[in-house]
């Protein structure tokens, strides 16, 4: 455990030392909601629902997308990489490699998305469903988790943080899109709407606005089954493509 | 002896690519082991299935005679590793680079402090313990790159080209450390291309060509199997025209090689041949511009075992 | 012109080595236009009113402007906030009517007008766009995204100091940019258009626009992304810091200039924010070209484009040149 917490703390320190992770986690997205918030701020009546409340809630589950890429910069990040892989030398179980730098993402990350949480309640006003703002945070942790597993996943199957990132920027965006983060997409008739629930960015998006709006839990366990399953079918492919004869 | 490591006719493949081919050797406790070899003989590949890293295709290591497990922790304790690439952060300070990769050994506390300070003391980085990384020059992250890899005090010490692209100063700070660590017990094995190197400190060496063992035995040892040659190196000019392979006629001659100018003569000892040498390369109209004459050199062993100079 | 040829070539390479990224691009182009030929026929650009009415009497049909839906409970207000509905209009029996939106007043106001019958309704003035418009549309923000992904040849040039060697030989930094753009353009603009050949020719789909035409307008495209790209990438020095702000500002650009789904609205503000936007601009014109006009009814979205993408790639040039003066990169 004390080589375990040695890794993780070091993982943690490569991220708070790289200022573009801290500008993304925590800057850009209160920036991005003001911008969407106050662009589209006339298409809302004043009948209690605004468009912060939209972009407050797709903003954050955007900015937990996104926690991929941290992830797989903690990893595999140019500077990182050939010291992050010596530690295959030495005497700790391979599975430490890419697991602290999951909970280290996602302990940072985490911290990030109670920050932002709270900004925008308190700053923009975000409704969060009043106290069932705690199966929100639970389901966004979660999503959290999910999504650091996700970016040390694609730095396992492709080797190098430019690809993985590459690519998962570009899965991201087309997820997001889908998934009704920067507009709503429901109101394009009933085909595209069914086309929306590949990206689980909708599911997450839809059991959340239930959640706040509807009082409506139903949605709430789904979303928190699937992205359980899907963690650990991911941290499984983790297990298999991390092998150490690729790094040496 | 004691013999340490033993490695059994390991072999490895990359893709059709055959990286080592049945290579087999002991590594005796306390000493310094040189592996020398040139580009891709393999030397690379054989150390990092030491370390267990990588898996080999076939063949076996024993540590202190138990056979040896992939990822085996209790053995991966006992090594202390210095890669070929610098692996170091350059954010944070030596001290916490050195004290990171301790503690994944295990050590913590007080024990921890004094190791990583020992470490760097042996490296001569103790004053800049708290200076970033980034702010070091190239011969001091090597040196801290090796730091790293000492501060638990492994019993087997593995260095892949820690000398490479360095000062003359820092290289012998280097040499002078790995001496003193083998006093203290070490084992140290240690690949390099600086032939001065394996001079200096080597008790063992092992050569290695497309990824086969061809030599081994201590520098003296090794210089004997040559002791019946000799070494002319020819400077010539116009020699276009010249044959070379004339010069086989000559009573003595064992081997001739033109290269840039420059004709490599190797004769036997004891045979006096230089002036009929001289005499039919003037009798050919090639220019001398200059000749020197070597006595056996691990370079020359090197070059008659493997056809190649160690740095082509 | 050998530095032209050299850079090309280099980059060439060292794309083979990264076939990765040309694959799943030409993936993603492919499935664009798809979506959005799919999208042409199928999407409905309407209002969705729904209607909560128990009575079995009331007899409102959907209009070309609204689709109205009759349920007979009132959907949870979720709907609302993710915009399956546009309002919930709920009959309370002898002719009277509420409405539930979250849309501004005005807007809930035509609604209930149009669904009693006593109003026109056109809330969605925009008209349906054609397979041409809505195929470049769609494109607009991948060749943004691919145009900086090849870029990244000249961003990693700069990282791994190979740009310190350009700098100190006699080859004109001018022309070693211009090689980088060219490369990019090139490999944005040959894949996407060739996709688009393969998928009138061989699948017989409606593109909307001719050989030419498409040329011409993925041509000012490509010109504008390449732009860009090296405008951001000369700005920051790490690969990884212009990819994200440069993809971050190309995707809210492009969607707000509407290349999915109009953002348009009273709002003047965000009026004259939109216009500033090229991709407004392009929009217009593709727009426009697509019902018949002809480009010289398009001077000033033409002169903008081009004043912006000389400003980008000089800028680009400019901050280049003084970082290499100053050795920051
Ligand atoms: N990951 C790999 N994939 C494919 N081939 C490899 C790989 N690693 C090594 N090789 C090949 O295996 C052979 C041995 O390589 P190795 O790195 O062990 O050489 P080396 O003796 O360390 O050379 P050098 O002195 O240049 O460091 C070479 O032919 C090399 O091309
Ligand atoms: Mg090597």
């Amino acid at each position: 455990m004390y080589r375990f917490m040695t890794l993780v703390k070091r993982d943690m320190v490569n991220i708070l030392k790289n200022p573009t992770l801290l500008i993304s986690n925590l800057v850009i997205t209160f920036v991005l909601t003001l911008i969407l918030g106050f662009l589209s701020s006339g298409n809302y009546g004043r009948t209690g629902v605004d468009s912060y409340d939209y972009y407050g809630i797709t903003m954050l589950i955007f900015a937990v997308l996104n926690v991929a890429m941290t992830a797989s910069n903690s990893f595999m990040e140019k500077s990182l990489k050939t010291s992050n892989l010596r530690v295959i030398f030495s005497p700790i179980p391979k599975s430490y490699i890419y697991l602290s730098k999951i909970v280290a993402t996602f302990a940072f990350t985490s911290v990030c998305l109670l920050l932002n949480t709270f900004l925008f309640n308190i700053v923009l006003q975000v409704n969060f469903g009043g106290a069932r703002i705690l199966y929100v945070i639970a389901l966004l942790l979660l999503f959290d988790l999910f999504s650091s597993i996700t970016g040390v996943m694609f730095c396992c199957i492709f080797k190098s943080e430019e690809l993985s990132n590459r690519i998962l920027s570009l899965v991201i965006d087309i997820f997001a899109i889908l998934g009704g983060i920067f507009f709503q997409l429901d109101g394009f008739g009933d085909v595209l709407r069914k086309l929306t629930y590949i990206s689980p960015v909708k599911w997450v998006v839809e059991a959340v606005f239930r959640i706040i709006y509807d009082n409506d839990l139903s949605l709430f366990i789904q979303p928190l089954l699937v992205l359980s399953v899907l963690s650990l079918v991911f941290l499984g492919v983790c297990k298999l493509t991390f092998k150490t004869e690729d790094y040496v | 002896m004691n013999s340490i490591i033993r490695v059994d006719k390991l072999e490895k493949s990359f893709k059709d690519k055959k990286a080592l081919d049945g290579i087999t050797f002991n590594v005796y406790e306390g000493e310094i082991l040189c592996f020398l070899g040139p580009n891709g003989a393999g030397k690379s590949t054989t150390i990092n299935i030491l370390t267990t890293a990588l898996d080999s295709d076939g063949g076996d290591i024993y540590f202190n005679d138990r056979k040896v497990i992939r990822n085996n922790r209790e053995y991966k304790s006992f090594l202390g590793i210095v890669p070929q690439d610098l692996a170091i952060y350059e954010e944070i300070s030596a001290e916490r680079n050195v004290a990171f990769f301790a503690a994944l050994y295990g050590l913590k506390g007080n024990e921890l402090k004094t190791k990583v300070d020992e470490a760097l003391k042996f490296v001569g980085l103790l004053d800049k313990k708290r200076d970033k990384v980034k702010t070091f020059s190239g011969g001091m992250k090597r040196r801290l790159n090796i730091a790293c890899a000492i501060a638990h005090n492994p019993k087997i010490i593995i260095m892949d080209e820690p000398t490479v692209g360095i000062d003359p100063q820092s290289r012998n700070h280097i040499l002078n450390s790995i001496k003193e660590l083998r006093k203290q017990g070490a084992t140290i094995i240690y690949t390099t291309h600086y032939m001065e190197e394996v001079e200096e400190i080597s008790t063992r060496i092992i050569i290695v060509d497309n990824g086969k063992l061809i030599a081994e035995g201590t520098k003296e040892e090794l210089k004997e199997k040559l002791a019946d040659e000799k070494l002319f190196t020819v400077e010539i000019e116009d020699g276009k025209s010249f044959d070379c392979q004339k010069l086989y006629k000559i009573e003595g001659t064992k081997n001739v090689e033109l290269k840039e100018g420059l004709l490599k003569i190797s004769v036997l000892k004891g045979i006096e041949n230089l002036d009929k040498i001289i005499a039919m390369l003037i009798g050919n109209a090639v220019k001398i511009k200059n000749i020197t004459s070597e006595a056996e050199s691990l370079e020359m062993v090197f070059l008659k075992l493997t056809g190649r100079t160690l740095r082509d | 012109m050998s530095t032209f040829i050299n850079v090309l070539r280099n980059n060439y390479f060292r794309m083979l080595e990264k076939k990765n990224y040309f694959i799943i691009m030409l993936v993603v182009t492919v499935i664009t236009i798809m979506l959005a030929v799919y999208f042409t026929a199928k999407l409905e650009v309407k209002g969705n009113v729904a209607l909560v009415s128990t009575s079995q009497n009331l007899k409102f049909t959907s209009s070309k402007y609204i689709k109205i839906s009759l349920l007979d409970k009132v959907p949870p207000k979720s709907q609302l906030i993710m915009n399956k509905y546009d309002a919930v209009v709920i009959d309370e029996g002898n002719g009277k009517f509420s409405i539930q939106s979250i849309k501004n007043k005005d807007f809930s106001q035509k609604i209930l007008e149009a669904v009693t019958g006593n109003g026109k309704l056109s809330f969605r003035n925009e008209t349906k766009r054609g397979a041409g418009s809505n195929i470049i549309g769609y494109l607009i923000m991948f060749i943004f995204l691919q145009g900086m992904m090849y870029m990244t040849l000249y961003s990693e040039d700069k990282e791994n100091r190979a740009f310190k060697r350009i700098g100190t030989s006699p080859v004109s930094l001018t022309a070693y940019l211009i090689s980088h753009c060219v490369f990019d353009f090139i490999l944005s603009i040959i894949p996407t258009f060739t996709v688009l050949v393969v998928c009138k020719e061989l699948f017989k789909i409606n593109i909307g626009f001719g050989y030419p035409q498409y040329l011409f307008l993925l041509g000012i495209l490509t010109l504008i992304s390449t732009a860009f790209a090296l405008f951001m990438s000369s700005i920051f020095d790490k690969s990884d810091n212009y990819l994200m702000m440069g993809q971050m500002i190309a995707i809210l650009t492009t969607i707000l200039a509407g290349s999915f789904y109009s953002f348009e609205n009273n709002n003047s503000i965000m009026k004259a924010i939109i216009n500033i936007l090229p991709q407004k601009s392009y929009l217009n014109l593709v727009r426009g070209l697509e019902q018949g006009k002809t480009m010289v009814n398009f001077m000033p979205e033409l002169a903008y484009l081009t004043v912006l993408t000389v400003m980008l790639f000089s800028a680009g040039t400019i901050i280049c040149r003084r970082k290499l003066k100053h050795g920051s990169c």
